[in-house]
């Protein structure tokens, strides 16, 4: 649930990826991605977590030293876990400088360079001004999915107008099925990204969407296809994890509310491991 | 079973078990994981970055579930 729910979140990867060092192990020594090192190193810091049987680990951040700075709850939302990772950065200043290649960009950058700096840290209004000044198409569709993240569609809609030409247009499609599919217009919403090709890097996004229309529209089978086939014939990226979130709820019961586990048969499509955790919002009309 | 042979025997087991989180299948949501711990302690010491761990107590697959 956390990968496909707060890691695979566009803001929160880039967050992670901007400001920390980020390390997965299995608790259990003798578990198929062990790390005794690691293991070591936490049990140290958080004895508790070194019993036979443990709940569910919360996310760490620690320094190198092995301090514990921050924690964020296994089940936390996207929301909750943005919130503590900046909170903690904001509060330990000395962690959170800039690296070297952000200063050489921040001198001597492009703007479509700076802009994802400053939406990778969170800074998204800055990142909208400074790209607001641009009429590039790379910088139109980054200005148009910041918009499209805020839901100001007018803004969003103004800058897809200056989007034009090869992959861009795939990336203005998706943002627009977003804004049809928010809008409840969810067969407008899976037309909109039907032109979105298998080569697209947008491709996992535009199926999992098709898959939501289908599911808002009442037709369960469809959807459950649709993300069943993405799953299986895509490369794994943020969007296969989500589509198998979507995927192993929506199974459960007419609407997508059964409390899924893997205690029992692996029944997820990506043969996730343990209790599913809280429903996919996405599941619930936009 | 002697001591050395027991000490062998479990040195054996540690050191197999040491790395096989940067073995499996890695996890592809774009979060850019830095394995096995060495490595990850190495980088946030260098580029003086905070460490984000995520233990897991569930159980694991070496193709990468958990």
């Amino acid at each position: 649930m956390l990968r496909a729910g707060p890691f695979s979140d566009e803001r929160i990867v880039r967050q992670i990826n901007r400001r920390f060092v980020p390390l997965y192990f299995d608790l259990n020594p003798g578990g198929a991605l062990a790390d005794n090192k690691a293991r070591g190193f936490v049990v140290k810091a958080r004895k508790e977590l070194g019993g036979a049987s443990v709940n569910t680990p919360p996310v760490l951040v620690m320094t190198p030293d092995g301090d514990v700075l921050g924690e964020v709850d296994n089940y936390a939302s996207e929301e909750t876990m943005l919130d503590s990772l900046r909170d903690v950065l904001q509060k330990h200043a000395d962690w959170n400088q800039p690296s070297d290649d952000e200063k050489k960009i921040a001198r001597s950058g492009t703007p479509l360079e700076r802009a994802n700096v400053l939406f990778d840290l969170g800074n998204v209004d800055a990142a909208r001004r400074l790209l607001e000044k641009e009429t590039g198409a790379a910088e139109s569709a980054l200005l148009a999915h910041l918009c499209r993240l805020a839901k100001d569609w007018d803004a969003m809609e103004k800058a897809l107008a200056r989007v034009k030409g090869g992959e861009l247009e795939d990336d203005a499609r998706v943002e627009r099925a977003w804004h049809r599919y928010a809008e409840h217009d969810f067969a407008a919403a899976a037309k909109e990204v039907a032109a979105v090709g298998k080569e697209s890097r947008r491709t996992t996004e535009a199926r999992y969407l098709v898959g939501l229309a289908q599911w808002q529209q009442g037709k369960k089978d469809e959807a459950l296809a649709t993300w069943k086939a993405t799953i299986e014939h895509c490369s794994q990226d943020p969007w296969i994890y989500r589509a198998d979130w979507a995927f192993t709820q929506a199974s459960e019961g007419s609407d997508g509310h059964g409390s899924f586990s893997t205690g029992g048969p692996r029944t997820s499509p990506l043969g996730r491991i343990g209790y599913m955790g809280r429903r996919n919002p996405d599941l619930d009309p936009p | 079973m002697e001591f050395v042979e027991f000490a062998v025997l479990a040195t054996l087991l540690l050191t197999g078990t040491l790395a096989r989180a940067a073995d499996g299948a890695r996890d592809q949501t774009g979060i850019q994981w830095v394995l096995p711990f060495p490595e990850a302690l190495k980088k946030a010491k260098a580029e003086r970055r905070l460490l984000l761990i995520k233990p897991i107590a569930f159980g694991t697959s070496k193709d990468g579930g958990w």
